[in-house]
């Protein structure tokens, strides 16, 4: 039984998806040859190349994400032990998400226990503990036991296929609920990134502080990834990009200026008068 | 005014927004012959006049006095008709010389004079051979305007042709007189071809007498006679046009008188620049970016028009000829240096003031003739005049000279002579082309005490003498200068060599314009002027956008700039009280700003937006600021989003700063309570309103997650479907109109209706939302809170210099 107006439901939420795409995609659309395929594709390999050297003393925030991030926590070294507290008690917003996402799932229909919410908390520290175990087996095991190492990774897709046809099979638990846990996960990892920056001294004590860097790193690749795939999407198409130049240069087009000989043309006229 | 006038248009020439033909439709003759007794008009309000005449007197049949009637129902058409004939006359009187032939035309013009006194001339006269007659007058100006002597004979034939086509084809009654004269030739003398004239004597005078007015006299007929372009269509420049309409529609707003330039107070203006574009080198031009485009390329397509006039300028038919001669190339980089962002430009701009000022103390000072004689004769004077100290033009020089000074502080010009830079040597010309500017820069010296070498600092003044930089002043500072943030500091190490008693303070990317120039003298009285209880300390000027015409974030930017700086700072001067110094032309009370804490504050992080604390200073101290419109100044702003959105942080950061703040804490409590409010609204509060409309969203969408989640929304939604309660869905309806982004663009949409029509402001207002303006502006709100937000919380703000390139290729990642 659907208890939402769909009405109320566009005019109380339109504002805040259009603030969204406004600030996640305004940089594409007015930047000139924006939807220009060659110049999606520069710009793809530029940022993979960003996310992926290798940061440090020296180098600057332009050229590695790893300098940069550490560049954007550098006011919280500057906190106090209220400030960090603070920060903490605000990053626990985060863990609501998960609070309330596991007892929608279809399995979790009938249960109001507390357990279920002890239980995605042990299922999220297992996947973290996974991870970080292939993390160090590869880094390890990289060389001299190779095949070992394949063995073991094997091993684990196998067992996590296996743990989710067990989970479709006998309690009955649907693709949604495959979707409503990565909504539930996200948000969690996401806020204990957050308390991580916020303790960092603390946690690079315990020695995590390279985990915490490779969670972060993640977590961008995959908004880039959502960024990129409907500008890439788009730009597939040659009309988008003249709509695109023609939105932004309308004054220059009615003025009768030839902006598009500026945008780029200029290559093919060289080209073709160097023939002549 | 002729004389101001004729000045303006040779500025827009020189500029290039106007071809030759067209300064020739603009001009005034200001050195008209007294012989002619009538207002001259300048031609393109004239143009077309006379053919339009002629056709309508060719088909005219009633009475004289409705012809004239109708003639004179279009006023510029009587003005042209009346001017015409005058120089008919006159070209005749000075062309023909022959005693028999004078008499003729003596006699012919007293019988058309006498016809139309007595209303009695279409009667006697047939008007459909004017067309004809008309077309030899054409003819013998063209011959006359070409001064080719071997073309006697060809005007020897035009006058005889005109004098046949009058009296056979015109007159319906012969002339007595006339044929006395003829019968009297054939018994006494021999017949003889009339305006041919005998060995001896010749009849007519050509070609000419060279002589500029009597130059300017023939051209200004021929185009009269020929030109058919409607006023509506002179000048064709956009830009052109937009300078004439706003100086003349500035010329009916509300002004003091101006005084005599003796009388104006003297002023000052002062630059800072750091190291920013000064001239376009031949490199600069020529370099390609990644997609082929080079500056001089794309200057070339976006001002397709004023390249056309500058070619026709400089002599040249293509872009290779320009190339290929040294003197082209530099006026060639000029000409792209004063389309950019430069150093140049600015100086080119505020050298007006200069110049303004010398052709108002002519106007004062000259004597009759020297005003009919011409401005020119005397702003070019010969050699021998310029060394006199008693001639009109060094009097001219030396009272622009006292009114007016330039100080461009460039702060470290002296470490760019030392290493040789290019910004070095084009300052350098600068100054020799500009010879009233003064630079200002800090020296650093090693100075040996005993054993200890340490470095001294040094405040310099230089200008140009004999192609050379001469120092004026050197001024030891205690210690290096450079304590706080750069810009303001460049400002007060210069401060000293400013004089007069106001001060305009101008920024790097801002430009002038002669006509503009020209109201200084009006604006400086408002000093005088009663504005309240105190008498005013700062004027705030109103600014145009000059990079607004290309893209549509540039559009977008400068039509909100244009609000702010015009209907914005309005009401923030009258009625609010609360405006302080935004933009940079503002002229300062200099003696009461110098003795109360100077122009501008300059501690590192807190004063990033020196300027506001300049009026908040002047307010804290009893200041009064005022905001005036009848006088702009050009003002290049940011066109990509990259420079756009360090431009709003930068904005942003300084506010955040302001907040932090002792001035708003002591104008929160020294303020009464309606001007407190307007104080908040119109600084901080705007960010922090601007903040709060991000967080309330976040705060939102938490609370509607905690609904959702915790099953009280299932309930709420129950119980109103069971009470049929919409009131929510009404209520958020009507929100969601206003929220459509219309609270952002009202005050545009409000200024371009006052200015240009609410006609034209829908139509702009619609094309704006076609062009996504709603995902910019929000986009720009995003910017400011989280700027705003990071410099309350964790403080940091820095400079950021945004650039001043021109912006019209791909931005790539990072």
């Amino acid at each position: 039984q659907s208890y939402r107006g769909a009405i109320t439901y566009i005019f109380i939420t339109v504002s805040m998806w259009f603030m969204v795409g406004t600030w996640l995609f305004a940089p594409f659309l007015f930047n000139p040859s924006g939807f220009e395929w060659q110049k999606i594709v520069d710009d793809w390999t530029d940022w993979n190349k960003w996310i992926s050297n290798r940061g440090g003393i020296g180098v600057a925030p332009t050229k590695s994400w790893e300098s940069w991030w550490e560049k954007e926590q550098e006011p919280l070294r500057y906190s106090g032990k209220r400030g960090t507290i603070l920060e903490i008690l605000l990053a626990l917003r985060f863990f609501v998400y998960q609070y309330g996402l596991v007892y929608h799932l279809n399995i979790t229909k009938h249960t109001r226990s507390v357990l279920v919410y002890c239980f995605s908390w042990v299922v999220i520290f297992v996947i973290l503990l996974v991870m970080k175990t292939v993390s160090v087996g590869r880094r390890r095991f990289s060389a001299e036991f190779q095949l070992v190492f394949r063995l073991i990774k094997g091993l684990i897709f196998i067992t996590f296929v296996a743990i989710v046809v067990i989970l479709i099979a006998i309690p009955h638990m649907t693709v949604l609920d495959i979707f409503v846990c990565i909504l539930a996960f996200m948000p969690t990892g996401w806020g204990l990134l957050l308390i991580a920056q916020a303790i960092k001294p603390a946690v690079q004590a315990i020695g995590l502080w390279g985990s915490i860097k490779a969670l972060a790193r993640g977590y961008e690749i995959l908004m880039g990834l959502l960024l990129f795939t409907p500008i890439a999407f788009l730009a597939w198409f040659p009309f988008v990009s003249e709509f695109q130049t023609r939105m932004l240069f309308n004054q220059a087009f009615s003025r009768g200026l030839q902006i598009s000989r500026i945008l780029g043309g200029h290559k093919k006229d060289r080209s073709t008068r160097n023939k002549e | 005014f002729a004389q101001l006038w004729n000045e303006v248009i040779c500025s827009f020439r020189e500029e290039d927004l106007i071809s030759d033909k067209e300064m020739d439709l603009l001009v005034v003759p200001y050195s008209s012959d007294p012989s002619l007794k009538l207002m001259q008009w300048p031609l393109f309000l004239l143009a077309s006049k006379i053919p339009i005449a002629l056709d309508m007197a060719a088909q005219f049949r009633p009475r004289d006095s409705d012809l004239w009637k109708r003639i004179c129902a279009d006023e510029y058409m009587k003005c042209a008709v009346l001017e015409c004939y005058e120089s008919f006359k006159l070209v005749l009187n000075l062309l023909v010389i022959g005693e028999n032939e004078k008499r003729i035309i003596g006699i012919i013009i007293k019988e058309i004079e006498a016809n139309i006194a007595k209303n009695t001339f279409l009667a006697n006269f047939r008007m459909s051979a004017l067309p004809v007659l008309c077309k030899k007058f054409v003819e013998l100006v063209s011959a006359l305007k070409e001064r080719d002597a071997s073309k006697f004979d060809n005007v020897v034939l035009l006058l005889q042709d005109m004098l046949e086509v009058i009296t056979r084809d015109m007159m319906v009654n012969e002339i007595r007189e006339l044929a006395e004269f003829g019968h009297g030739n054939k018994d006494s003398v021999p017949r003889r071809q009339l305006f041919a004239g005998t060995g001896t004597k010749p009849a007519i005078v050509f070609p000419p007498p060279i002589s500029a007015q009597w130059d300017e006299q023939i051209k200004r007929l021929y185009l009269l006679l020929t030109v058919k372009e409607s006023a509506m269509d002179v000048p064709t420049n956009l830009e052109a046009r937009r300078r004439i309409a706003f100086f003349t529609n500035s010329l009916f707003m509300d002004m003091p008188r101006a005084p005599r330039v003796r009388k104006m107070l003297s002023f000052s203006v002062m630059t800072p620049y750091y190291s920013e574009e000064t001239v376009y080198s031949r490199n600069d031009l020529d370099l390609e970016n990644e997609d082929g485009v080079s500056i001089i390329f794309y200057l070339q397509k976006i001002f397709p028009d004023e390249w056309n006039n500058f070619l026709e300028r400089i002599g040249c038919q293509r872009e290779s000829e320009v190339w290929g001669n040294e003197e082209n190339v530099l006026q060639l980089r000029h000409w792209a240096s004063l389309r950019g962002q430069t150093l140049c430009r600015t100086v080119r701009g505020m050298m007006y003031y200069k110049r303004a000022l010398k052709l108002q103390a002519f106007l004062d000072m000259a004597s009759e003739s020297e005003i009919l004689e011409g401005y020119k004769a005397v702003a070019d004077p010969a050699e021998e005049e310029k060394k006199s100290q008693r001639s009109l033009s060094s009097q001219l020089e030396a009272i622009a000279d006292m009114k007016f000074t330039y100080v461009a502080t460039c702060q470290i010009y002296g470490n760019q002579k030392q290493s040789g830079d290019r910004r070095a040597t084009d300052i350098l010309n600068l100054m020799v082309n500009y010879p009233g500017l003064r630079v200002a820069y800090i020296d650093e010296v090693e100075e040996r005490d005993g054993e200890k070498v340490q470095k001294v600092f040094y405040s310099v003044l230089v200008k140009a003498l004999d192609n050379h930089d001469q120092e004026i002043y050197r001024i030891k500072l205690p210690g290096p200068a450079k304590l706080g943030e750069g810009k303001p500091e460049n400002q007060n190490h210069a401060i000293v060599f400013t004089r007069g008693e106001a001060l305009q303070t101008i920024d790097m990317n801002q430009d002038n314009y002669l006509e503009e120039a020209l109201k200084m003298r009006n604006l400086l009285e408002e000093f005088h002027e009663n504005h309240g209880v105190r008498q005013p300390t700062i004027l705030g000027v109103r600014e145009h956008i000059f990079t607004g015409s290309v893209s549509s974030l540039a559009w977008f930017m400068s039509n909100q700039e244009t609000s702010f700086v015009t209907i914005g700072q309005r009401v923030l001067a009258n009625p609010l009280k609360v405006r302080f110094h935004y933009g940079h032309p503002d002229v300062f009370d200099r003696i009461f700003h110098i003795t109360r804490g100077g122009i501008s504050k300059a501690s590192c992080g807190i004063n990033l937006s020196e300027d506001i604390f300049a009026g908040f200073n002047s307010t804290l101290r009893r200041g009064n600021v005022t905001h005036h419109e009848y006088i702009q100044v050009g003002k290049g702003r940011d066109v990509g989003l990259n420079q756009i959105s360090l431009f709003e942080a930068k904005v942003a950061c300084g506010n955040g700063e302001q907040t932090l703040s002792r001035d708003i804490y002591r104008l929160g409590h020294r303020f009464d309570f309606f001007r407190m409010l307007s104080c908040y609204f119109t600084t901080v509060g705007f960010y922090i309103s601007s903040m709060m409309v991000v967080i309330i969203v976040y705060v939102f969408l938490y609370g509607r997650l905690y609904l959702a989640l915790s099953g009280l929304e299932l309930a709420i939604m129950k119980q109103a479907r069971m009470r049929g309660n919409t009131a929510l869905q009404a209520a958020m309806g009507s929100q969601s109109i206003v929220q459509l982004g219309l609270l952002m663009a009202l005050p545009m949409f409000m200024e371009i209706g006052l200015e240009r029509g609410f006609r034209s402001a829908l139509g702009d207002f619609i094309i704006m939302q076609l062009q996504l303006c709603s995902v910019f502006f929000t986009f720009s709100l995003g910017t400011k809170s989280h700027y705003f937000g990071r410099t309350i919380l964790h403080g940091g703000a820095k400079y950021k210099a945004t650039g001043r390139g021109f912006v019209v290729r791909h931005v790539k990642f990072p």
